[in-house]
This record gives C-alpha cells, sequence and structure tokens, in this order.
C-alpha cells in the first residue's frame, strides 16, 4: 500500500471500498479497491476472481472498438461493450450463417495489419475516426474482405503510404510480405461528400498513417467541429433509439452443447450451392 | 482476439527463450540456497523437467477421476497454470504436490467449475486432515496469482477445434457429416488430450494447434478433408504461405508428441531427492510445525 497515496473514496459497493489514488512513483492515477474478506474459508473470494479476470478482458480486448460494441441505453447514453465470441442464433431464420469473425477488421489500424505488437491507443483513435466517418457517409470506409484486402481499401482511400510520410512502416513485421501498387487516394471531399468542412478535417486528423500523428481524444474534444453550428445537444436531449417491438428474438448464447448449436444440413446446403 | 491476449504478449516464446528461462529458475534458487548444501544436491533443470512431468501425470489424473466430473476446459486451465507457474518458478522453491493441487482449485474457480474447498479435498486420495489441508492449500492461493501476474484467463485448442470441427459439418455432403463426429472424437482423445501435457500452448496459437488436431484426425480416420482446408481454411493463401501452413502444422505435432521422456523409479528417486533441497520456508507445513514447537516451548 505505500506505494500509493490514496485521494479520496470514490465509491463503496457491496464488497469494498474503492478509492482514487496515485501511484508514488510515476504519479499515475489509479483506482484502488479495499476488499472485505468476511469469511475466506473458501479463499480468495469468486467475486474477486471474477473482478481480476474482468480487468484481464479489457487488457486483452482493448482494442476493439466496432459500431457493432457500441450500445445506445434507453436514456440515451452511449456505452462501449465487448460482445468478443458471441454469436446470434436467430429463432425466425434458423439457417441464417453468421460469419466467425464479426467485421473487426475494418476498424483495424494499418500498423496492426502489418504485424505490429507494440501499439498504443493510437489504434482506438483510428477505430474511432472508421466509425466517425461511417456514420457519416452511413456506410464503413474500409469493408476489407480478408487482412490484405483491408490494406489496399485504406490506400486506396488514403493512397498508398510513402515512407516520408510514414517512416516507421519498415520496421513493421509484415511490411515487405505485403506491397502494394503506388495509388494517390481520394480527396476527403470524395470520401464522405456529404460531411461539413469540419468533419472532414477531424477525420483527417484521426485517419493518419502514423499512429503517433493521430489526434488525442482531449484534442479532439477541443476541435472546432464541436463549437460550430449544428452544435452538440445535452445528452438528456439525444433521441433515443427506438425499442424494437420485437424482442426476444434473439437469443445469445455462447455456450451451447455442440450438437444443438450445429446448424441444419439440409437447409444450408442449397444455401451453399447458390453461393 | 488472440492476438492482443496476455496469452500472446506475455506468454509466448521461442524454444530457447522458454528453456533459458527454466534454466534461469533452476540457476537462481540454487545460487540463492548453495551455502545450505553441496551443489550435487540439488536437482539440475532438467531433473526438474522430469519431475514436473511426473507430477503433471500425478495431476491429470486427479482431474480424471474427480467427482463430480471436471470439465476438460478446467483441466486444461489448470495445466497450463502449473506449466506457467514452474517457467518462473523452480521446483524447489515452491513443492509441485502443493502447487498442482492449488493450480487445479484456482482452476475450478475461475472457469466457474464451483466446488467448496472441502469438497475438493475429498477428491484427495490419503488425506487425514480436511482442515490443515485445506489451510496449506489456501495459503498458495494469492501466491499462485501473483505469480501468475494475475493473468488467469488462458487459451486453449478445445473451443477453436469445436469452432472448425462445427465449420466444416457445414461443408461436408450430408452422408458425410458422421465422419465429423468420429474426427472431433479422434482429435480431442488423441490429440488435444496431448497437447495440456505439452509446451505446445508456449509456442503456437491455440486455433493452429486445433487445426493441426483436426488434420491429425483426418489422417488417422483416413477421413479426406483437403479440399474443405484448401477451399474454406486457405483459400486466401498463395503457394509459398500454403507451405508455411504446412510446416506449422507438422512442428506444432512434433512439438505435442516430444514430451519429455521419464520413467516411473526415476522420477521417485528424483521426487526423494527433492525431499531434502526443497525450501522449507516456503512450505505453510513448517510455518505450522513451527508454530506447534513454539507452542510446545522448544
Amino acid at each position: 500500500m505505500d506505494k500509493y497515496i490514496t485521494l479520496n473514496r470514490i465509491g463503496e459497493g457491496a464488497h469494498g471500498i474503492v478509492y482514487k489514488a496515485s501511484h508514488v512513483q510515476s504519479n499515475e492515477i489509479v483506482a484502488l479497491k479495499r476488499v472485505h474478506l468476511k469469511s475466506i474459508d473458501e479463499g480468495i473470494p469468486h467475486n474477486i476472481i471474477r473482478e481480476i479476470k474482468a480487468l484481464q478482458e479489457i487488457e486483452d480486448h482493448e482494442n476493439d472498438l466496432k459500431p457493432a460494441n457500441l450500445l445506445i441505453s434507453g436514456k440515451g447514453n452511449l456505452k462501449i461493450a465487448d460482445f468478443g465470441l458471441a454469436r446470434i442464433f436467430d429463432k425466425v431464420q434458423p439457417h441464417r450463417q453468421y460469419s466467425h469473425q464479426v467485421a473487426t477488421r475494418w476498424y483495424r489500424a494499418p500498423e496492426l495489419l502489418y504485424g505490429s505488437r507494440s501499439y498504443d491507443e493510437g489504434v482506438d483513435l483510428w477505430a474511432i475516426g472508421c466509425i466517425f466517418g461511417e456514420l457519416i457517409n452511413r456506410s464503413p470506409l474500409f469493408p476489407g474482405e480478408s487482412d490484405i484486402h483491408q490494406l489496399c481499401c485504406v490506400c486506396k482511400l488514403l493512397g498508398t503510404p510513402t515512407e516520408s510520410q510514414w517512416p516507421e512502416m519498415k520496421d513493421l513485421p509484415d511490411y515487405g510480405k505485403i506491397s502494394f501498387d503506388d495509388v494517390e487516394g481520394m480527396k476527403f471531399e470524395d470520401i464522405v461528400p456529404e460531411a461539413c468542412k469540419d468533419a472532414i478535417d477531424l477525420l483527417k486528423r484521426f485517419l493518419v498513417y502514423p499512429s503517433k500523428q493521430r489526434i488525442p481524444a482531449h484534442q479532439a474534444l477541443l476541435h472546432d467541429y464541436f463549437y460550430s453550428t449544428p452544435l452538440p445537444c445535452h445528452h438528456t436531449d439525444l433521441p433515443i433509439p427506438m425499442r424494437s417491438k420485437k424482442r426476444h428474438i434473439y437469443e445469445f448464447d455462447i455456450k451451447r452443447n455442440i450438437l444443438e448449436s450445429i446448424v441444419d444440413h439440409e437447409m444450408i446446403l442449397p444455401m451453399n450451392r447458390h453461393k | 482476439m488472440y492476438h492482443c491476449s496476455t496469452q500472446y504478449r506475455n506468454w509466448t516464446f521461442t524454444e530457447q527463450q522458454l528453456k533459458e528461462r527454466r534454466a534461469k529458475s533452476n540457476a537462481d534458487y540454487i545460487e540463492r540456497h548453495i551455502q545450505e548444501r553441496d551443489r550435487s544436491e540439488f536437482l539440475t533443470a532438467d531433473e526438474e523437467a522430469v519431475l514436473l512431468r511426473y507430477y503433471e501425470m500425478q495431476m491429470k489424473d486427479f482431474c480424471n477421476k474427480f467427482r463430480p466430473p471436471m470439465p476438460k476446459m478446467v483441466i486444461a486451465t489448470s495445466l497450463q497454470y502449473f506449466k506457467r507457474f514452474y517457467v518462473r518458478n523452480s521446483v524447489m522453491d515452491y513443492h509441485p504436490r502443493d502447487i498442482y493441487l492449488i493450480c487445479v482449485y484456482s482452476a475450478c474457480k475461475i472457469d466457474e467449475f464451483i466446488i467448496s474447498i472441502i469438497d475438493f479435498i475429498r477428491n484427495i486420495k490419503n488425506c487425514s486432515n480436511i482442515e490443515q489441508t485445506a489451510d496449506v492449500l489456501l495459503s498458495y492461493e494469492l501466491l499462485l496469482i501473483e505469480k501468475l501476474d494475475f493473468q488467469l484467463i488462458v487459451h486453449n485448442a478445445y473451443r477453436p477445434f469445436e469452432g472448425l470441427i462445427i465449420d466444416l459439418k457445414t461443408h461436408l455432403p450430408p452422408e458425410k457429416v458422421n465422419d465429423a463426429d468420429h474426427l472431433r472424437m479422434l482429435g480431442m482423445n488423441e490429440f488435444l488430450e496431448k497437447t495440456l501435457t505439452s509446451d505446445v500452448y508456449f509456442f503456437f496459437p491455440p486455433s493452429q494447434v486445433a487445426l493441426t488436431a483436426l488434420v491429425f484426425a483426418s489422417v488417422k480416420e483416413k477421413v479426406d478433408i483437403d479440399a474443405y482446408i484448401v477451399d474454406h481454411i486457405c483459400s486466401s493463401l498463395d503457394r509459398a504461405d500454403l507451405h508455411k501452413v504446412k510446416d506449422t502444422i507438422r512442428l506444432i505435432a512434433s512439438v505435442v508428441n516430444s514430451t519429455t521422456p521419464f520413467n516411473k523409479s526415476e522420477a521417485k528417486a528424483l521426487d526423494k531427492k527433492l525431499e531434502k533441497c526443497y525450501n522449507r520456508e516456503n512450505d505453510p507445513r513448517s510455518a505450522h510445525l513451527n508454530k506447534l514447537d513454539e507452542a510446545n516451548g522448544y
């Protein structure tokens, strides 16, 4: 505990008190949870284990920003979720197949596509740019069908990266394994034709090849786009998504018995033949 | 997203790195305790490997006989905890007879196979004092989690293997769907089972291990799935990459099949050697004895 200085109490839950604290050596602000151990007959309580696991999940999946993981609650709040490997079984159309890999690829930063292992928060900023562009266009900016095609899509719109533009590129693990014809790329005015000038400028600052040059989140929030009309509304004034009348159609089930989860072959085969 | 996982970032090594790390754990222990006894009385890194294999076998046996029956995922997680623990720690520092049990107990809790410590201990053969054993075991729990760097989620090949089988079924002609079930059983029982005590998860992603299990089963069962693999798994790859995949499969198969050889009498002899040179300071039983001694005025 002497590695930290507690600053103040943030909250209290059923299982412990959470403090805001600062790490003495690095000055980093952290949250500390002090856990009540009422009965330790069974060792570390199960809920604590689950919390440690959850933290690891967050760490493991830190870079999975995509529209499918963005939820708008009934009160209009945006929540970032992670459905990870959850798959949807549609009872109405049981023969519909869902792809194994949800389109995370479309939002992957170029350094990841080149196999980088030492990436930073820039991958999230890239994803935000992709999502922002998609909101404007109502269709994904880079709908790659494979990892290589993904890079292709990016190059087609933004132009093939040059060494002067992105010097770190040649050090990436998969650089050289993949090469693309030099293309110039498109004008942002043509990529997002309906966007206003400020939106285009903000988008441009997210979608740049070198991760370090992408606009940091706190700066993005100060961008003119957010201070020109139409101004952002207060979150209580946000339009709330309509509730679907057909609730409970989808059932999320990831632990289903393998036999039950197998799709009926008679129904799939004709579909495959049409491919 | 395996590539974002802590397993990939922190627990994947080259063969050489893994060997060096284990050798370092062994050397570090000897260096710290060289004053206590002659160098020849310590276990060597190779001897540690034999002993670990011996305890992995006991661990597997314990899990397979466990009542209520323990899910495969839990067994896989426990063995991986055990292996990770001894990458960074010497067998002599923490006795594997305790560590293997706490690995299994923790894996049960973490993989949501909920069982009370008492019911857990009832599964241990010849356990006379349930309460003391519970104390001993639980005293290791935080240590284990710390030594695992709080990285409790581990990935094995069972889930991707099931995924491959489901996918294969959707691409086989209807009269051949039963083949996939045979491949599933064979791949699980004769290949994935062996991965658990091998080092393969330190080297390769689980998805590739799963693919190897499928290929292994198809060769053994003489079911031709080449078309499926070429058209559906490797369709986007060119010739050179296809060769790489083949090489990887071969490598994985050889890692899985080349586990440390050992014979039981050798292992038992080493177990006796360990009894003399292991670190009693880390054994909660000796602390317990010390307390008793103090209480009795010794």
